[in-house]
């Protein structure tokens, strides 16, 4: 059966004299009111497909294709996106295929999900529109970075894309210098090398942070200690190599899960020495270290 | 203009010499046809829209509201205090403020339901009667902080399923120092490093990690932790054995996927051969954490 379209302009609904005199010739009031309701109905069945992209003049088939996808809250596009993405109705899952940088829409509807995915190892942001931030942090954007990154979104009818799905995309950064401690006797950054980022700024989000590396510690007064740090704050557990009467070389592990970054730091690991005979990670070849940031929210 | 609802009585279509005779008086044979489809039509959004909690004496644009939403399936709800969840259809739930949920008593098959944590303050979402949340046993699911969520979905017999979390967290520091015992047995570190401060940790799948604060063995000696439930070691042990001098180490475990089938208190572990061993050797420069993310 071929779809019964609704007319392009507004509807509106017949006056009493319409009703009662006949707008359809031939048909009662009750039919009148019908008649109303119908291209009603119609009306928002035409406002729905064009929403998700069916077109009036494509085929049956596809009109029923995308029908069904749209009853089954499943619409998939896949592409490298630019710019500001639709408003679909239902649900979307947005495949990126290559890099891409996408607005969020201005004007969602309330439930409505977006999941964004990478079919590939590139960087790819999800920007808040204006007005509008992602999760409580105040976050205006969120990135995947690898493939099969994923994230899930939904709106809230307000100001808020809540994340209801992530994989927790991870970036990371490794240490494969040599790092020798100052002994300053106060928190310092270990290498522009073991900073998240590059050392420029992390975005607001909920982290989980973890840092692996190995240390070497002079004996007596060779007290180490690491941490990650917001900026040369440490916000991790604080890991120390505190050595008596012999030098000792130990791995360390610091984390700190779920961690709130309310506004946008550098990430970075950071030491403590009383001594300028430490070192952070000994030896190029034997020992690395590793700083990971997984956005959880 | 008011609604049109369908009748209560079941729509048979009429016969075919009413369709030419005037099944209603007065009407046309196309406006018959129009008669028979939308009592359907109007009897099937009359079903689905009383399920989904619309009123026929709502008003149109409310009714159409409802029917766009009941079409996402993603009916979204802000509320916080004591919430008895009556929703019918898959609903999220921003709690912005603690709050203790009831799952609904009778859910679909099938029904997804949604909670997300819009500030740092602990929710509960319980099981009704005859109901668990996941395989382990579980009777319920907390939220510990901004932005944590789970969602749920119902198996049509008796378990809400986790589908989707971020994994709450919840976790303890340890500042203080421990000079220990000799015992040579597992023995709890202190109560400042144990979860939910010592008190039983609810049925769940956990991920639980600990990091260890700089220690020290004497020499000649035999120090070694692990996370236990209780006073049993869960954990893969991490320990260090000196020589003739004495000496610090750092000490990570972890497990990954831990079912907690019976409610019991998680906390850090140590095993001691030398009273002369310190957990944690500077409160000023070593501080150590235990944590569990609920996963399932």
């Amino acid at each position: 059966m071929t779809p019964v379209w609704a007319p392009s302009g507004s509807i509106v609904k017949p006056t009493s004299s319409q009703l009662v005199s006949g707008v359809v010739p031939g048909d009662t009031w009750k039919a009148q009111n019908w008649d109303y309701i119908l291209n009603k109905i119609t009306k928002e069945l035409n406002n729905l497909l064009s929403a998700v992209g069916i077109s009036q003049s494509s085929g049956d088939d596809a009109q029923t294709s995308k029908a069904i996808s749209l009853i089954r809250n499943s619409l998939v596009y896949s592409n490298t996106w630019s710019g500001t993405i639709l408003s679909p109705i239902a649900f979307a899952t947005y495949l990126f295929t290559g890099a891409s940088t996408v607005t969020l829409p201005a004007v969602p509807v309330a439930g409505q999900r977006i999941i964004f995915k990478s079919l590939g190892n590139y960087t790819s942001t999800i920007s808040a529109n204006s007005g509008q931030t992602i999760g409580t942090t105040g976050s205006t954007s969120f990135s995947v970075y690898s493939r099969d990154d994923y994230v899930s979104l939904e709106w809230d009818g307000t100001s808020i894309w809540y994340v209801v799905g992530t994989n927790g995309p991870v970036l990371k950064a490794n240490l494969t210098a040599q790092a020798s401690c100052n002994g300053s006797s106060a928190w310092t950054a270990i290498a522009n090398g073991m900073a998240i980022n590059g050392g420029s700024n992390l975005l607001p989000g909920v982290y989980d942070l973890e840092m692996d590396l190995c240390g070497y510690a002079w004996y007596s007064t060779g007290l180490l200690s690491v941490a990650i740090g917001n900026g040369l704050n440490p916000i991790s557990n604080i890991v120390a190599n505190a050595p008596t009467t012999i030098e000792v070389m130990v791995p360390f592990h610091c984390s700190i899960k779920g961690y709130i970054l309310s506004a946008a730091a550098v990430i970075q690991g950071i030491y403590w020495a009383q001594s300028a005979n430490s070192f952070i990670q000994y030896n190029t070849t034997n020992c690395g270290g590793i700083l990971t940031a997984r956005r959880v929210g | 203009m008011l609604p049109v609802w369908g009748t209560a009585a079941v729509l048979t279509a009429p016969p075919a010499p009413l369709l030419s005779t005037g099944y209603v008086p007065g009407n046309t044979s196309a406006a018959q046809h129009f008669n028979y489809m939308l009592f359907h039509i109007t009897k099937e959004l009359n079903n689905v829209l009383v399920a989904a909690g619309v009123s026929q004496n709502d008003s149109i644009d409310t009714q159409l509201t409802q029917s766009i939403r009941l079409l996402l399936n993603s009916t979204i709800i802000s509320s916080s205090g004591v919430i008895s969840v009556t929703a019918t259809s898959d609903t999220t739930y921003i709690l912005t403020a603690a709050s203790t949920v009831t799952l609904p008593a009778s859910p679909a098959a099938g029904q997804r339901l949604t909670f997300k944590a819009k500030t740092n303050a602990t929710s509960t979402i319980s099981a009704n009667a005859g109901q668990t949340i996941g395989t382990v046993g579980a009777a319920s699911f907390p939220l510990y902080a901004q932005d944590d969520y789970v969602t749920l979905e119902y198996d049509g017999t008796s378990i809400w399923y986790v589908i989707g979390t971020n994994g709450p967290l919840i976790s303890s520091s340890q500042t203080g120092g421990l000079t220990c015992n000799n015992s040579a047995a597992w023995t709890a570190i202190l109560n400042g490093f144990a979860l939910n401060s010592g008190s039983n940790m609810p049925i769940g799948i956990y991920d639980l990690e600990m990091d260890l604060l700089s220690t020290y063995g004497a020499a000649n000696a035999l120090l070694g932790f692990s996370i236990g439930v209780g006073t049993t070691p869960v954990s893969p042990y991490s320990g260090a054995l000196y020589g003739s001098s004495p000496g610090s180490f750092a000490a990570h475990v972890a497990v990954k996927g831990y079912a907690l089938t019976i409610a019991g208190v998680i906390q850090g572990l140590y095993y001691s051969n030398n009273v002369a061993n310190l957990v944690v050797y500077n409160a000023n420069y070593s501080i150590g954490r235990i944590s569990a993310r609920r996963i399932g």
